[in-house]
């Protein structure tokens, strides 16, 4: 059994197909419009399951659930707008360009980490 | 076509520079690569350099083409036409030629990156970039002297709720001084400077290792949704004619 398998490069994704998925928004979230127009999300807190039995022993409340809250700026609730299910990554940032006139590199780079951060945090998927 | 150009540190031999493209070329085609003598009006079109040429033939196309070496601004150049047989692209030829230029004739030098634009004079040296998604910076310097070109986007959302005064004292190369609001031109600017004074103030501050004068200006290119600015630091007095220029040619393309 060989303990230190390299990497298969077989499940990495292309950009081009990275591109072409859909982000669909988390059904665990609630989403607030605030009066500045950005956008405020609550979502459910992963307790990771040692903290949650430690929390149980040392008589936290078992059904309580745990959020926390994320306000976006600006540009960051412009994208949020944009994920409707539908338009698919490289949809957003041609939209997200057009809109804000940026170089379509500039927008790919911050619309895909803008992404990447809110996949991390569960609030995003890619269908 | 092809053209590929480089600096040459050193003495330049146009031999040495057809083995190392010989060293390129597939066995097929290393072989058939020999030198060619430029035809007349080749030579004429390439004058302001110093010439070879060479030709090469492998199994699917062929190639002619020269290596140029400029004197003036020693750079080398390499350019080659492929599938060139015909005496009626001559005159194309001829004209693409004469058209090449490796050095502007009036010591500037003109930087293009993604979307700014700028002429600056050669003796400004790329020091240190940064492009991050919605900030760029460019940082050239001369001597005690460094000048920083930026530039921000989406205007409309920076500048949101406020104005470049505002914009200006969240950045923190920026927030130093009240920056004064003005209008040059057709843009919103703001610009701040901060230069010794006195005589006495001038010479203590020749002592010191860091810079003593600074000046920036930011201004908002409204119909680009754009912020640029130009931020400068010196030990020795601005020559604010440079600078002045640098913002007249600074732009968002």
């Amino acid at each position: 059994m060989r303990v230190f398998r390299k990497k298969s490069g077989a499940n990495q994704l292309s950009r081009t197909e990275a591109l072409e998925y859909t982000p669909v928004k988390s059904r665990q979230i609630t989403e607030t419009r605030l009066e500045s127009g950005e956008v405020m999300i609550e979502y459910p807190l992963a307790v990771r399951p040692w903290i949650a039995a430690v929390a149980r022993r040392l008589g936290g409340r078992q059904d309580r659930k745990q959020t926390k809250k994320l306000q976006l700026d600006a540009l960051g609730t412009s994208v949020w707008d944009l994920v409707d299910g539908r338009r698919s990554v490289g949809n957003i940032i041609r939209i997200f360009a057009k809109t804000h006139r940026l170089e379509n590199r500039e927008a790919e780079v911050s619309v895909t980490g803008f992404i990447r951060q809110l996949g991390q945090r569960g609030l995003l998927g890619l269908g | 076509m092809e053209v590929k150009w480089g600096p040459v540190n050193g003495t330049f031999s146009h031999k040495a520079h057809l083995k190392r493209l010989a060293a390129l070329h597939p066995r097929s085609v290393k072989g058939g690569i020999a030198e060619w003598f430029l035809p007349p009006h080749w030579q004429k079109a390439l004058s302001d350099f110093e010439t070879s040429g060479f030709l090469w033939q492998g199994e699917a196309a062929i190639g002619r083409g020269a290596i140029l070496f400029c004197p003036a601004c020693r750079n080398a150049a390499l350019i080659q036409f492929f599938r060139y047989n015909s005496s009626k692209q001559e005159k194309v030829l001829s004209a693409i030629l004469k058209s090449y230029c490796d050095h502007r004739q009036d010591a500037r030098m003109l930087w293009s990156v993604f979307d700014i634009r700028v002429t600056l004079p050669e003796t400004l040296k790329l020091n240190k970039f940064r492009f991050d998604a919605g900030k760029f910076e460019l940082e050239f310097i001369r001597g005690k002297q460094s000048i920083t070109l930026h530039r921000w986007a989406p205007a409309a959302v920076l500048l949101s709720g406020g104005d470049l005064a505002r914009f200006a004292g969240t950045v923190p190369e920026f927030s130093e001084g009240q920056p004064q609001s003005l209008k040059i031109g057709e843009y919103d600017a703001v610009e701040w400077r901060k230069l010794p004074v006195s005589g006495w103030q001038r010479i203590v501050n020749r002592l010191k290792i860091s810079p003593s004068y600074f000046w920036y200006r930011l201004w908002h290119v409204a119909e680009k949704n754009r912020i640029l600015g130009i931020r400068s630091e010196s030990r020795y007095p601005f020559e604010f004619q440079l600078l002045d220029q640098i913002y007249k040619d600074y732009e968002s393309i």
